[in-house]
């Protein structure tokens, strides 16, 4: 407790955030990105094979983001058992 | 209709029979009942989760949403959700599973301590769930009605008394059982229609350029406000991650390395769900059932312009799957809401464990029967209607979540004012005439994430204990290896 006899320092607030792996923090990166892009106006006009850019981002979003993240899980985890003796 | 009706019947008296036998294991502790004692391998877990979030919106929903508004429109709303797995197993699944509580309630409360935060965050979840809830039930009841001839209010009525019936005796093990067999029959029946229709045109291409040609429309971009289709994938991408029947999933998992490969696993099958229906059914529907009246009536038109009795006995069965394992795994998280998070958390020791599981079991059947009254009058294109529900937990719960994991300076002043703003700024922009359908979580979710920053500089530091507690959450450990269900250390509460 501070009193006005006996001033104490106050510990500094804790500071920045909980450490995340590289790998982790770029891959949310590359998918907000990708959906970003996808959802921008210039995805709404364009069109291939009668729909539009944003119908077949938004798709390939669908199958690229898990397909990814499951790769990204499964190598790590060989990863953990090839470094066990 | 006798074939259709005996596949249906076998398919009920399969679900009942699920929850009477899981029933014999799962009041045996809370562990067992909630999250079916953190013991449920990756594939179950994988395609649970997948039947839990396809629920009669993605079978239904978006293919009525797809023929109502289009392709681009309706994956961007999907995607939202596809997305939110991948965050959600980064951002959210190892540390929660690490946490190893019950309910996505157990963690705010515990990183909050604060009334508010105890009453809010399961009153968000009740009135959420219960719209939600009346959405599923709307698919169940037309799908009986068009394709078995049952009277709507029959439908609705038979379809929730039985899962209500395995939901109150099983728990969360018989969802988990319940959801694997619903998942495989919603993946085989919708897949397989897809297919069917394939072959009988000729090629996916085809069946793409056919219904262009008739219905440009259908692949144009959609015509309502970039806000709406930026919002509609916002609220999925942000309420996936904290969604209550999906956090209690990540528990249920056998450890972290387990919840964050089910999470994937189950969003690649969810996403060939959805890719097939939206690309596949809906423009055979385009092309052979112009102008339909109802829109979410475009796959049970297919079904029986192109199928026969016992065929579409099994889509009968595979939607009521899919309203089914999603009802069930809200109908849970309702009643955690209710008996664990509302009255075990409030009333603390005075309250038995019987006397919970009693409360569970009565709360089960109010919600189960309230939105069963409430879907006699239901409401239009149910995607759209439950979206906007989801949104506020969203918005509400996914700035005091992620900055009570990852943030070192997250306090309780900035926990609740984040949850209130979130919730509170979600609600009035939503009430606003004139704003674009779905478009009130880019208002409520800034606004909730400047309430936690305010909150973090300008209010008092947590204890130094309760963050030494989060950061043992983020410790480098040997998930594969990690205990299934011993619980971090306690985070130190306080009254405030």
């Amino acid at each position: 407790m501070t009193t006005p006899e006996t001033p104490q320092k106050v510990a500094p607030p804790p500071r920045g955030f909980f450490p995340m792996p590289r790998a982790d923090l770029l891959f949310l990166v590359l998918i907000l990105a990708f959906a970003v892009i996808g959802l921008l106006p210039w995805a709404r006009e364009a069109e291939a094979g009668g729909v539009a850019l944003l119908g077949w981002m938004m798709a390939a979003l669908m199958v690229l983001s898990p397909a990814i993240a499951l790769g990204r899980i499964l190598l790590a985890r060989r990863r953990r058992r090839g470094g066990r003796p | 209709m006798a074939v259709e009706h005996v596949v249906v019947i076998l398919y009920l008296g399969a679900c009942v029979g699920i929850g009477v036998w899981a029933s014999r294991r799962s009041l045996a502790s809370a562990d067992d009942y909630w999250v079916a004692g953190r013991s449920v391998g990756t594939w179950v877990n994988a395609m649970a989760i997948m039947a839990s979030l396809a629920s009669g919106g993605s079978i239904i929903g978006v293919m009525g949403l797809a023929y109502a508004q289009g392709i681009p429109a309706t994956l961007a709303l999907f995607a939202g959700a596809v997305v939110g797995f991948p965050i959600a197993s980064v951002l959210v699944a190892r540390p929660l599973r690490r946490f190893g509580r019950f309910t996505i309630t157990d963690f705010l409360t515990e990183r909050y301590p604060h009334k508010v935060v105890r009453l809010l965050v399961p009153t968000l979840i009740i009135l959420s769930f219960t719209v939600y809830i009346v959405a599923q039930m709307k698919a169940a009841g037309i799908t009986a009605q068009v394709l078995l001839g049952i009277p709507y209010e029959t439908a609705l009525t038979l379809a929730t008394l039985v899962f209500v019936l395995y939901v109150s005796v099983g728990g969360m093990l018989a969802v988990t059982w319940t959801d694997l067999v619903q998942g495989v029959l919603m993946v085989a029946v919708v897949l397989g229609t897809a297919a069917a229709l394939v072959i009988q045109v000729g090629s996916p291409g085809e069946l793409l350029d056919q219904a262009v040609a008739v219905a440009p429309a259908l692949g144009a971009a959609p015509k309502h406000p970039i806000t709406t289709d930026l919002g509609s994938f916002v609220i999925w991408a942000a309420a996936v991650p904290v969604i209550p029947h999906v956090v209690m999933r990540v528990y249920t998992a056998k450890n972290p390395d387990s919840a964050r490969l089910s999470l994937n696993i189950a969003m690649l099958f969810y996403s060939a769900l959805v890719l097939a229906a939206v690309f596949l059914i809906v423009p055979f529907a385009k092309a052979h059932h112009p102008g339909l009246e109802d829109a979410d009536q475009v796959f049970l038109a297919v079904m029986r312009s192109e199928f026969g009795p016992a065929i579409r006995g099994l889509a009968v069965a595979a939607v009521l799957a899919a309203v089914m394992s999603t009802t069930d795994a809200l109908l849970l998280a309702v009643s955690s809401a209710v008996a664990h998070d509302l009255i075990g958390k409030g009333f603390g020791a005075r309250v038995g464990p019987r006397t919970l599981g009693r409360v569970n079991v009565v709360v089960v059947w109010v919600v189960g029967l309230v939105a069963m009254f409430l879907a006699y009058d239901p409401p239009a294109l149910i995607t759209v209607f439950y979206s906007a529900a989801i949104g506020v937990l969203g918005a509400s719960l996914l700035v005091p979540v992620l900055a009570g994991l990852w943030w070192r300076r997250a306090n309780l002043a900035g926990g609740v004012a984040a949850l209130v703003v979130g919730a509170v700024v979600y609600l009035t922009v939503q009430l606003v005439p004139g704003t674009p359908k779905l478009s009130a979580i880019l208002f409520a979710l800034p606004a909730s994430a400047l309430a936690m920053v305010l909150g973090g500089f300008f209010g008092r530091p947590d204890p130094a204990e309760r963050l030494a507690a989060i950061a043992a959450l983020h410790q480098d450990q040997d998930d594969e290896g990690a205990g299934t269900s011993a619980p971090a250390p306690v985070v130190a509460t306080e009254k405030v």
